[in-house]
């Protein structure tokens, strides 16, 4: 699967760089294929467990990895406007991410989940913060798109690959979108969490460092979509704001990973 | 294909006021091409007119063809400037011509999309006119599929040439689609005026500023756009997409710190800024606000040299893929003018052994060896006699490489002569009366 996504990738940026169709419609076969065979594989790892699944940092990443990927292949399916050789370039963007999470994710260890630890609540709250993270490293990807492109126009080298990219407004409108579809399942995930953790442990402190983290992750791609739509943000102060978000979000995530075990 | 040739003109060696005497305009393109054909005694022909170029496309019935269609084009302009501007390509060399210029490697402007319909055009003409046969109908059927692998395999037809086009292309990295975009020209140039023109085609609406209204409601007429007056420039620049200028102004019309208000009340809304005036009509400056991405005359100009230096460059690439075209498609031509001498030989070889079969077998009830070895012999010998005689022949004349290359058509090694003739005196060839 690792290799799937690689090659499609690599297929995505030959698109980005070169042009050509060709890689472009093999990319996303294979980015199809990679598709399948990781839900197959993340199924089965669930019926290992003993339908255990969604318990751990890993098992997160691991379907954060299958939903950016789903994600976009969603967003290629539905999006009807537009140039599809164009948005198979963002490709480009998208893959590093599915890569990077699929080899974090590493292979499933075989832990025994304590009793304690399973509750359908524990369930919501990884789940759901496993399609937020799928859809904030889409909006990620994106807004990432939008401001090289951005620069490449400003700069006046029109002829660049980056001309390749779908149009700086489309990059933006699919960025909100994301950011849209991420945040009320951010909101889900930590208020589970929170209740979670208060059931598990009612005398634990309130506030730690990862809820810390967690918290600003909230309040930032909050107040991004207060200022998109109350003060009309877009363009480039607005991916900034979706860059900066994620990256409190991905701190949250090594804060976790750092820490052994289940949680 | 040696009877295949291409006489004509292009902007390669004639000027414009020689090339438009020359011009048919498409109405009278079927007479000419009757009368031409008549007077030429062409077998098939097709004439292609464009502001570019005066070709015709033929098929001689007789060397006296070229000289007659030569004539026919000096008499339509002086001869003495003509002779000098038309250029004459036959065979090989006019198959590479016409591939060539279906691709558009021989237009003014490389790799431009007008030239293969217009090739087109005029085989329709052609092809109305009863002119078309097997040879033409066989280079243009391929010109095209050329054309269009040159246009798939190469990057030769990439990115806009013209200052217009190029703002175009621009806006389309901007804005996913023009349907419902507000374009606001002010001013008018030709320049802008094509631009405006190219983006209102893709659903824009246009609104036009200008100093004299009637103007204004002129321009905006000829395009379903809406006049304005210049004091609407600051409300008009909050509302618009995209902005093309191009006043005869001696100072900016867009001045900096209008246009930071401006990109202040429009919430930052992307705004391409087009300035196409000399001396700019923009402050420079306005460039770096956020949201606004400003093109002047020189950075469209920029961007046009590239595409067209990456044209010039693929079409290096266009180029080879040309020579394998016109070598595959020899190769295929001589292919196909073997068919009917192949075709003949069978029937020939055919029709003797029926006939020898029938002169042997055709009375009798039973049959013998002997009859057999008879018909071989008889079937034979009618076979192989022209062979000899025309053998005996180049002997004599001294043509060794055919008494060394009959042997090979029939797949026999020079060891097997070499044994025939120690083992008995060859048979003697058969005598030259009979031939």
């Amino acid at each position: 699967m690792g290799v799937l996504y690689a090659l499609s990738g690599a297929g995505y940026f030959g698109l980005l760089l070169r042009g050509d169709e060709r890689l472009g419609r093999a990319a996303h076969w294979a980015l199809l294929w990679a598709l399948a065979l990781h839900f197959l594989f993340l199924i089965s790892v669930a019926l290992f467990a003993h339908g255990t699944i969604l318990w751990s940092i890993d098992e997160l990443l691991r379907w954060g990895s299958w939903g950016v990927a789903f994600s976009y292949v969603l967003t290629l399916q539905f999006k009807r406007r537009g140039d599809p050789k164009r948005l198979r370039a963002l490709g480009a963007f998208v893959l590093p991410l599915v890569l990077l999470f699929f080899l974090v994710a590493g292979p499933p260890r075989g832990v025994e989940v304590p009793e304690r630890f399973r509750s359908l609540l524990r369930l919501i709250h990884i789940a759901s913060n496993a399609l937020g993270l799928a859809a904030f490293a889409v909006a990620f990807a994106t807004s990432i798109a939008y401001l090289f492109a951005e620069r490449a126009l400003r700069r006046k080298q029109a002829r660049t690959s980056l001309s390749r990219l779908p149009p700086l407004d489309t990059l933006d409108a699919m960025a909100l979108r994301m950011v849209w579809l991420g945040f009320p399942l951010l909101t889900i995930g930590a208020v589970t969490g929170a209740f979670w953790a208060m059931r598990l442990d009612p005398n634990s402190p309130p506030i730690g460092w990862n809820q810390a983290m967690a918290l600003i992750e909230w309040v930032l791609f909050g107040v991004l979509l207060l200022l998109r739509v109350v003060a009309g943000w877009r363009g480039r102060r607005a991916a900034w704001g979706t860059l900066l978000g994620f990256l409190v979000g991905c701190a949250v995530l090594v804060g976790y990973a750092i820490r052994s075990g289940p949680r | 294909m040696k009877e295949f040739f291409v006489l004509g003109l292009s902007h390669h060696t004639a000027p414009l006021e020689i090339r438009e005497r020359l011009a048919l305009p498409p109405l009278a393109l079927p007479e000419a091409l009757a009368g031409l054909r008549q007077e030429a005694n062409l077998k098939e022909a097709l004439l292609l007119s464009t502001c570019n170029r005066v070709e015709l496309y033929a098929v001689a019935q007789d060397d006296g063809g070229k000289n007659h269609a030569r004539r026919w084009m000096e008499e339509r302009a002086r001869p003495a400037e003509i002779f000098q501007a038309l250029y004459l390509r036959e065979g090989k060399e006019a198959i590479r011509h016409a591939f060539r210029v279906a691709s558009s490697l021989d237009s003014m402007v490389v790799g431009e999309p007008q030239i293969l319909g217009q090739i087109k055009e005029a085989y329709r003409a052609a092809e109305s006119n009863g002119a078309i046969g097997p040879v033409l109908r066989r280079v243009f059927t391929q010109a095209f599929a050329v054309a269009r692998r040159v246009r798939r395999e190469t990057a030769i037809a990439s990115g806009s040439v013209s200052v217009s086009s190029v703002a175009c292309d621009l806006a389309g990295q901007i804005f996913e689609s023009m349907q419902g975009k507000r374009v606001l020209l002010i001013g008018a140039g030709k320049m802008a005026e094509a631009a405006a023109r190219k983006l209102a085609q893709g659903g824009a609406k246009l609104f036009v500023l200008n100093r004299s209204l009637a103007r204004a409601a002129e321009l905006a007429a000829r395009y379903g756009g809406e006049p304005r007056g210049f004091s609407e420039l600051e409300s008009e620049l909050k509302l618009a997409d995209i902005a093309i200028s191009s006043t005869a102004s001696t100072r900016f019309v867009v001045e900096y710190e209008a246009m930071r208000e401006i990109v202040r009340e429009r919430r930052y809304r992307p705004l391409f800024l087009i300035d196409i005036a000399v001396p700019r009509d923009v402050d420079p400056r306005v460039g770096a606000l956020e949201g606004v991405f400003l093109y002047d005359i020189d950075d469209l100009r920029r961007v046009a040299e590239d595409n067209l230096l990456l044209r010039r460059k693929e079409a290096e690439a266009a180029e080879k893929i040309i020579e394998q075209e016109v070598a595959s498609f020899e190769r295929a031509s001589r292919e196909s003018s073997l068919k009917p001498i192949f075709g003949a030989i069978d029937a020939h070889v055919r029709k003797i052994i029926r006939q020898e079969l029938e002169e042997v077998f055709g009375h009798k009830k039973s049959i013998e060896a002997k009859d057999i070895d008879r018909a071989i012999e008889r079937a034979a010998s009618k076979l192989l006699h022209p062979i000899f005689v025309e053998l005996r022949r180049a002997a004599e004349n001294g043509n060794i490489g055919w008494v060394t290359m009959v042997p090979r058509l029939f797949g026999i090694s020079t060891k097997e002569i070499e044994k025939e003739s120690t083992q008995k005196d060859p048979e003697p060839p058969p005598p030259l009366q009979k031939a």
